[in-house]
């Protein structure tokens, strides 16, 4: 298969899964509720490395997935998702094209950790709720933890990928 | 411009180790930060705006909630529900409240007592 077609062909395939996970977390039980562990975005990094806009296509693909699955299209909630999401693949994209020495651990909690200041900013802004930023401290301390899970997880990935002979000179950005 | 393959991101270096101990290190100094505005006191009656009053006055106020009569305290900072026409008496029995976001709520007699920053009359709902 042509590199281009390959390329867009893995990109479909990664949004379908973002969209999947991203349903099937909301199942795993939390202490609190708005927390998410954003296994999802395995799949964001992983198309970020196909091609930068591929990332775009994925987040928004699973945002659209999981507001029609579980309702509230259209609501801030979403429109603040999409901030959040868009802001962590343009912190991603940086982290990649600043030469700076970094593995995918560090690179998703750079992600993660934009993700969510801009999801609160957000919030800040749009729901103008008192109180919040108290939330600051809790929120980078979540990004560590769950960008750490998300990286270790796309490292053991494409590992695994590189041991069943997977040819990944796709995945370069 | 350079391309770089995901090969190259699989094993830890040492933008990891700044990366994590900016986070660290951003969490800490967050840690203390100021969790919102609580400069005003502000009361509310069946949804109406009643008082809003400076937290750092100390005062006693007697009121007329939808059912009948409160008085709440004002105290260094912090307010309480002293007496409510309430039947549990919940809102009393609540105590103080220091932080911004915390909040009274005596259902009975729709009293809500918040607290809120200079610049707003209420919180958007």
């Amino acid at each position: 298969m042509q590199s281009s077609s390959r390329k867009i062909v893995n990109i479909a395939i990664l949004a379908a899964i973002a969209s999947i996970i991203s349903i099937l977390e909301r199942f795993i039980p939390m202490p609190v509720p708005f927390i998410k562990p954003g296994l999802s975005n395995i799949f964001v990094i992983m198309a970020l490395f196909i091609n930068p806009w591929g990332a775009v296509f994925v987040v928004i693909t699973k945002i659209l997935f999981t507001t029609v699955f579980f309702g509230g299209l259209f609501q801030p909630v979403t429109l603040m998702q999409l901030l959040g999401g868009l802001a962590g693949v343009l912190s991603m994209y940086i982290i990649i094209r600043i030469n700076i020495k970094v593995s995918m651990i560090g690179l998703s909690i750079t992600g993660a950790f934009f993700h969510n200041v801009i999801l609160l900013y957000a919030a800040m802004l749009f729901a103008n709720i008192n109180g919040i930023g108290g939330l600051f401290s809790l929120f980078s301390l979540i990004s560590l933890i769950s960008g750490a899970i998300v990286g270790i997880s796309i490292i053991y990935i494409m590992k695994a990928l590189q041991k069943r002979g997977v040819n990944l000179s796709i995945y370069e950005i | 411009m350079r391309t770089k393959n995901i090969r190259n991101f699989l094993t830890i270096n040492v933008g990891d180790g700044i990366i994590v101990a900016i986070l660290l290190v951003f969490t800490i100094a967050s840690f203390g930060m100021k969790r919102g505005d609580k400069e005003n006191v502000i009361v509310e009656v069946n949804g109406k705006l009643l008082y809003k009053l400076s937290a750092s006055t100390d005062t006693i106020i007697n009121a007329t909630g939808y059912k009948g009569p409160f008085k709440f305290q004002i105290k260094e900072g912090k307010v309480r529900m002293l007496d409510s026409t309430c039947p549990l008496h919940l809102c009393v029995k609540e105590g103080w409240i220091a932080h911004a976001g915390d909040m009274i709520i005596c259902v009975p007699n729709r009293v809500k007592i918040s607290f809120g920053g200079s610049d707003y009359d209420a919180v958007i709902k």
